[in-house]
């Protein structure tokens, strides 16, 4: 609070000030005052207005530039009201007044959301466990009782159970806690039970998984990983060409061992390219195929971001599309005390 | 070999008593959830597999119970698949932990694991339709008398076939059910499978015995 600022702003006073001193000074002249004594008169008067003015102004300017530096310093914001000192001038004890109303009113429907969120994210949570039952009941019936009808019932089982688990991992991924379990484990048998998820919709699209040099350790959260690898696989089979062929190859580098999946489908255009990982983004491709609901690869990135796996996407139209996924490597991490 | 299920969903119970039948497996199960777990002990079970979502008691509860007086190999079968439930399960003792929906298959070779590590594995699982029987831990073929030696993935496709003797298998199936068992092959292999496992059939006198439906799939 400057000064300058608080006098403009109590730029009626000072009129009120002038009107008063020019009609005083008027007055006293009449009944021929001595001009010595005008003056000093004046000077009372305006001596008195300053310190008024200016007591004010030093208590205003306290409470406000203490107010602005918690303001700054604070991480939640909506908490000023409960920790600010109450001020000792009227308008600012009706402001802080209305200030504490208002956060306790925001906190608390803050509070709300947070348990509803809380409460919603319970309850899918417990919802998606208890539809496991009759999937799995119902699958081990298909089991005992096999036949080309009740596979094809089996294939549409498997896609609810696809379902289901992404909404598991949707909840998971917006959680702030990291529920997430690092063991040793290798690419390949990472990549073998994403494949087994997978393995009827890519075998009867004629596909064809290639490995080369999987056997390489990393530390990773198996179900975690395993549900990205088939997220990427089932977009290989969605946008697939004659002749699908999954590939997956692995690089190790100083600090990271790269899973390079691609396939050899239709590819992304460019312009979409970036955007891929965009929540609720389908581009040209989930256009035409209308089988995009682009949750799938914004998981993936989401749920890669919580676990320090990096991922990225190269495509080139119409050649094929290569995702790569970035472990961070053992050693590093032990390096890093990790 | 004798097992005990403790399964509050009665499909689930059925199935699975029914699956494990096939491979010659007892099974038995109760619906008395009260005093399951010595109900479970005193059944003199192989091997137990256990749900954690259980009436009066979790199966946690359960398990120690069962570890205070017996070593009888547990696999923990549940809807919940979360880390925490995976670790309490091993903790207290269950020797294995398998969340749904569980593929039948790996289930049974993770019984037969354990149960070949307790020491008390099946010495056959044999697995009989018109007349040739086919020894799983063998992997042998056998009629008549004649016996002969499969391969592997010849032996998952005949095994497939004769679990379900008299069903139509689709080749997408068959194809499937290996790949469960990490062998990745595709149609070509799967052509190449076929033939030789109808050469060996024809070499022990059953030229005939799997069934080609053209469009459809094999049969036996």
């Amino acid at each position: 609070m400057k000064v300058k600022d608080y006098a403009a702003d109590h730029i009626f006073s000072f009129l009120c000030l002038s009107v008063s001193g020019l009609l005083v000074f008027a007055l006293l002249w009449l009944i021929e005052t001595p001009m010595v004594f005008i003056l000093f008169v004046e000077s009372i008067l305006f001596t008195a207005f300053v310190c008024a003015f200016l007591y004010d102004y030093w208590r205003r300017k306290k409470y406000y530039n203490q107010l602005w530096e918690i303001l700054d310093r604070l991480e939640e914001k909506t908490l000023i009201g409960e920790i600010l000192a109450r001020p000792d001038f009227l308008d600012g004890q009706i402001l802080d007044e209305i200030l504490r109303r208002c956060n306790k009113y925001q906190n608390d429907r803050l509070a709300d959301a947070e348990q509803n969120r809380q409460e919603y994210r319970e309850y899918l949570d417990s919802w998606v466990h208890e539809i496991k039952t009759p999937i799995a009941a119902a699958r081990l019936i298909i089991e005992n009782h096999k036949n080309p009808t009740t596979l094809r019932i089996d294939d549409e089982l498997r896609r609810i159970d696809g379902f289901v688990e992404q909404v598991l991992y949707y909840a998971r991924s917006a959680a702030v806690e990291k529920d997430f379990r690092v063991e040793k484990t290798t690419l390949q048998a990472l990549v073998n039970s994403a494949l087994k998820t997978y393995s009827k919709p890519l075998i009867q699209a004629g596909g064809r998984p290639v490995f080369s040099g999987l056997d390489i350790p990393v530390c990773a959260d198996m179900k975690s990983c395993s549900f990205i690898i088939g997220q990427i696989i089932s977009n290989s089979i969605k946008y697939r060409t004659e002749g699908l062929q999954v590939s997956f190859s692995a690089d190790v580098e100083q600090n990271a061992v790269r899973l390079l999946i691609s396939d050899n489908g239709i590819g992304i255009s460019p312009a979409d390219l970036s955007r891929v990982f965009d929540k609720g983004f389908t581009g040209d491709n989930g256009r035409r195929y209308s089988k995009s609901t682009g949750i799938g690869l914004y998981l993936c990135k989401k749920l890669c971001g919580k676990m320090n796996i990096g991922i990225t996407i190269q495509s080139e139209l119409g050649q094929g599309t290569a995702v790569t996924l970035s472990f961070p490597r053992e050693s590093y991490l032990q390096e890093a005390g990790l | 070999m004798k097992l005990f299920i403790i399964e509050d969903e009665v499909p689930i119970r059925k199935e699975l008593t029914h699956f494990f039948e096939k491979y010659g497996f007892q099974c038995e199960s109760s619906d008395d959830f009260h005093d399951i777990a010595q109900l479970a002990l005193a059944s003199g079970a192989d091997l137990i597999l256990l749900d954690i979502n259980l009436p009066y008691q979790d199966g946690f509860q359960v398990c120690r119970e069962i570890r205070q007086s017996s070593h009888v190999p547990v696999i923990v079968l549940t809807s919940r698949n979360t880390d925490f439930d995976e670790l309490m399960s091993l903790n207290i003792g269950a020797d294995d932990f398998v969340s749904k929906p569980y593929n039948a298959q790996v289930l049974l070779a993770r019984i037969q694991k354990l149960l070949s590590r307790a020491g008390g594995a099946q010495d056959s699982v044999v697995l009989t339709h018109k007349g040739l029987t086919l020894n799983l831990l063998k992997a042998e073929i056998s009629h008549n008398g004649q016996n002969k030696k499969l391969k592997k993935n010849e032996m998952g496709i005949l095994r497939l076939l004769m679990v379900n003797k008299g069903n139509i298998i689709p080749r997408d199936a068959i194809i499937d059910d290996l790949w469960q068992s990490e062998e990745f092959i595709d149609e070509n292999t799967l052509n190449v499978n076929i033939v030789r496992l109808r050469k060996t059939l024809a070499e022990i006198g059953l030229p005939d015995y799997l069934e080609t439906k053209r469009g459809l799939g094999y049969l036996v």
